[in-house]
């Protein structure tokens, strides 16, 4: 029985490891899969690349946890990424190899992650994942390394870190919320209610809105809610908008509240105008807003719509690869790889400083999220969108830029 | 006035949910004397198990009840050979309780294999809502009340009125007992089992439509255990009436504070405690026993 007993023991621990998603296999070699939990394909490699002395990029996202389904369109673009630069002569004769670990989507687990991914393998760069509070948690283990480090986070928080060698693949939030907040006064809104996630997304947008708000003048935040840290039960804060009697919702969370929330509106009746962040109009707040996004507003930093070229192509290619249309975190993930690369080609170095260095001359780069100038700040990207979603679609209005 | 009708009803309407997994909770607690620590995900379960039933075996809605039953059956008898059954008789009682934790864990990445990440939707057994003024109640939520009303006056009259639920508590009481006066144990658990993952399973496919199938499903254990403790430890009428209260308490905390509103839930659970460390009907139940 005792046998038995620890047998069950040993089983039970070790799904429970696995399940934490840790890795614990030794670096990996060319051609072989790089980290235990995101295997890379390699199979279309490109003659005349040294694939026995690759450049190593990492990249850091939620592979397993609630926030999985980020991690995987993060994971098709900076795929896609890889695949476009070995089959255009690699970075300075050499492969470019991804370097995959788990963060698991929370703050946590994401310093873990970040040293232990750092430690273990001889990157170039790394890429980080969209989540600011993440980004935030690892900044100081960033700043320690001297690493090369794109996230895709856009908190107000990140556009003032004084890190050298972090930027961003987006714009800031603070861009973003003067760009919501005026807006909702050309849809004519007066009075607004605002609900907003309690994390840096959130906390860092809302007051830039309040204060646009201001500036502006005739338009006042009549409510503004908070809600709680995984939060599924929007009805309460829904019944508090209404009785606020709001002419407009401004609404900024992730994308599984965002879908949430939109299906809780319109379950609601509420039939004003509503306006979210970027989250709003990306397909995983689409999918599960159950069809009930029609109408939504969104400042998106990408739109699976967008017509210019290069975007158009690629969404067309992303597509036609993967069966489904990108997402933001695909384009900023993509975008993120392309410039690292274009930096190490340029400078002929993978030296972190060059790297940084270059990354600081960035002047107009052309990615197909954005285009990406370095201004002073570690926010990159120039533009966005305001999208309407049509549908399940979201069709861009206008686009937005510094 | 709207408002406070709004809040009231989302409160008792999430409150049932709490409950459905909450008497699952209670039911194991009750036979086998362990607190399940995976039950939120077994409530996830549900949900997936639902939703597969519905969209990849594509069965009409009767066919999803009665297989539901069936497979939520089977899942349950399976989770207690699986975590419970080979640790049953282990000197250190605690162990029963670890890899319950560990299950739970590795629940969450079976379900992540079989079905993915991304959270899937499904529809409500009957679309639309009910309006009074601005408020307004999904009538999925009215299924909620029935189902879930239906399933917990079950819940009561199995273990209060009928042989089976006394064989079941004569099982959690004293199983060396329990065996030598000829009750088959391991049959009394295992209905225990099955039972506790048909509530919380169904509480999985109702709550699915409003909060869609995802991993993150199994968050709503943790106002289910306070629910519990709220209403006294041990208690299926005080569960339900913790539940609902939780519920209440924290919809009704937006009006206080929106950003708070779980610490609002717990503090309140903490007062009570202190008050009333029995819980609401942990009084009863001791002069029960």
């Amino acid at each position: 029985m005792k046998k038995l007993i620890a047998i069950v023991l040993a089983i039970t621990m070790l799904l429970s490891l696995t399940a934490c998603g840790g890795s614990g296999d030794k670096p990996a070699t060319t051609n072989e899969t790089p980290t235990t939990n995101v295997p890379v394909d390699t199979t279309d490699t490109e003659v005349g690349l040294d694939y026995d002395n690759p450049v190593y990029i990492g990249v850091l996202d939620a592979f397993s946890g609630d926030r999985a389904s980020n991690g995987e369109y993060s994971k098709q673009g900076a795929d896609m990424a890889m695949e476009y630069i070995n089959a255009n002569g690699g970075v300075m004769g050499r492969a470019v190899e991804l370097i995959y670990e788990d963060d698991q989507g929370t703050e946590a687990a994401c310093t873990n992650a970040f040293q232990k991914i750092v430690s273990e393998y001889d990157l170039a760069a790394i890429c980080l994942n969209k989540y600011s509070s993440m980004v935030l948690a690892m900044e100081q283990f960033v700043a320690e390394e001297g690493i090369p480090s794109i996230c895709c986070g856009s908190s107000v928080k990140i556009e003032a870190s004084e890190t050298p060698n972090l930027f961003s693949s987006r714009r800031s939030d603070s861009g973003s919320g003067v760009t919501i907040a005026t807006y909702c006064k050309e849809l004519g809104m007066t009075k607004v209610a605002i609900l907003h996630a309690p994390d840096a997304l959130g906390t860092g947008m809302t007051p830039v809105i309040l204060k646009t708000f201001e500036e502006l003048g005739g338009i006042e935040a009549v409510s503004v809610q908070q809600f709680s840290s995984e939060e599924k039960n929007f009805a309460p804060y829904i019944a508090k908008i209404i009785d606020s009697g709001c002419d407009g919702v401004i609404a900024i969370a992730q994308q599984q509240e965002a879908g949430l929330i939109m299906s809780g509106i319109k379950e609601s009746g509420l039939t004003v105008p509503c306006i979210g962040n970027s989250a709003f109009a990306q397909q995983v707040a689409i999918e599960t807003s159950g069809g009930t996004c029609d109408g939504w507003y969104s400042c998106s930093a990408f739109s699976p719509t967008a017509k210019d070229e290069p975007t158009k192509t690629w969404i067309a290619d992303f597509e036609a690869k993967y069966g489904r249309k990108p997402d933001m975190t695909s384009a900023c993930m993509y975008d993120a790889v392309l410039m690292f690369c274009e930096a190490m080609n340029q400078t002929q170095s993978t030296e972190w400083e060059d790297i940084i260095g270059y990354l600081k001359t960035l002047d107009n780069f052309q990615g197909v999220g954005s285009s990406y100038t370095y201004s002073g700040t570690p926010m990159l990207s120039n533009s966005e969108f305001i999208v309407q979603i049509k549908g399940t679609s979201p069709e861009v209005v206008a686009r937005v830029t510094n | 006035m709207y408002l406070y009708i709004q809040l009231a009803l989302t409160g008792i309407s999430m409150g049932m949910l709490y409950a459905l997994m909450a008497m699952g909770l209670i039911l194991i607690v009750k036979a086998v004397g362990v607190l399940n620590f995976a039950h939120g995900q077994l409530f996830m379960l549900g949900s997936y198990l639902t939703w597969m039933l519905t969209y990849q075996l594509n069965l009409p809605l009767w066919g999803v009840v009665l297989c539901g039953i069936v497979v939520f059956a089977i899942c349950g008898a399976a989770y207690m050979f699986c975590v419970y059954w080979p640790l049953r008789a282990s000197s250190w009682k605690v162990t029963v309780v670890i890899s319950t934790l560990g299950a739970s864990i590795a629940l969450e990445e079976l379900v992540r294999v079989i079905w993915g990440s991304n959270p899937l939707t499904m529809k409500p057994i009957l679309e639309g809502t009910i309006r009074i003024g601005t408020a307004y109640l999904s009538y999925q939520y009215l299924f909620i009340f029935l189902i879930g009303g239906g399933l917990m006056a079950f819940v009561y009259i199995l273990f209060e009125k009928t042989f089976i639920g006394k064989i079941m508590q004569a099982t959690a009481q004293d199983r060396y007992a329990a065996d030598l006066i000829g009750i088959p144990t391991i049959v009394a658990v295992v209905c225990t089992y099955a039972i506790s993952m048909c509530l919380s399973g169904t509480g999985g496919w109702l709550a699915a439509p409003l909060f869609l199938v995802s991993q993150s499903l199994s968050s709503f254990a943790q106002k289910a255990f306070a629910g519990i403790v709220l209403g006294g430890f041990g208690s299926v009428k005080g569960a339900i009436v913790g539940c609902i209260l939780i519920g209440l308490i924290e919809s009704f905390s937006v009006l206080v504070t929106d950003r708070y509103k779980d610490a609002i839930v717990f503090a309140v659970l903490i007062i009570v405690l202190v008050v009333r460390p029995t819980g609401i009907f942990g009084e009863k139940i001791a002069e029960k026993a």
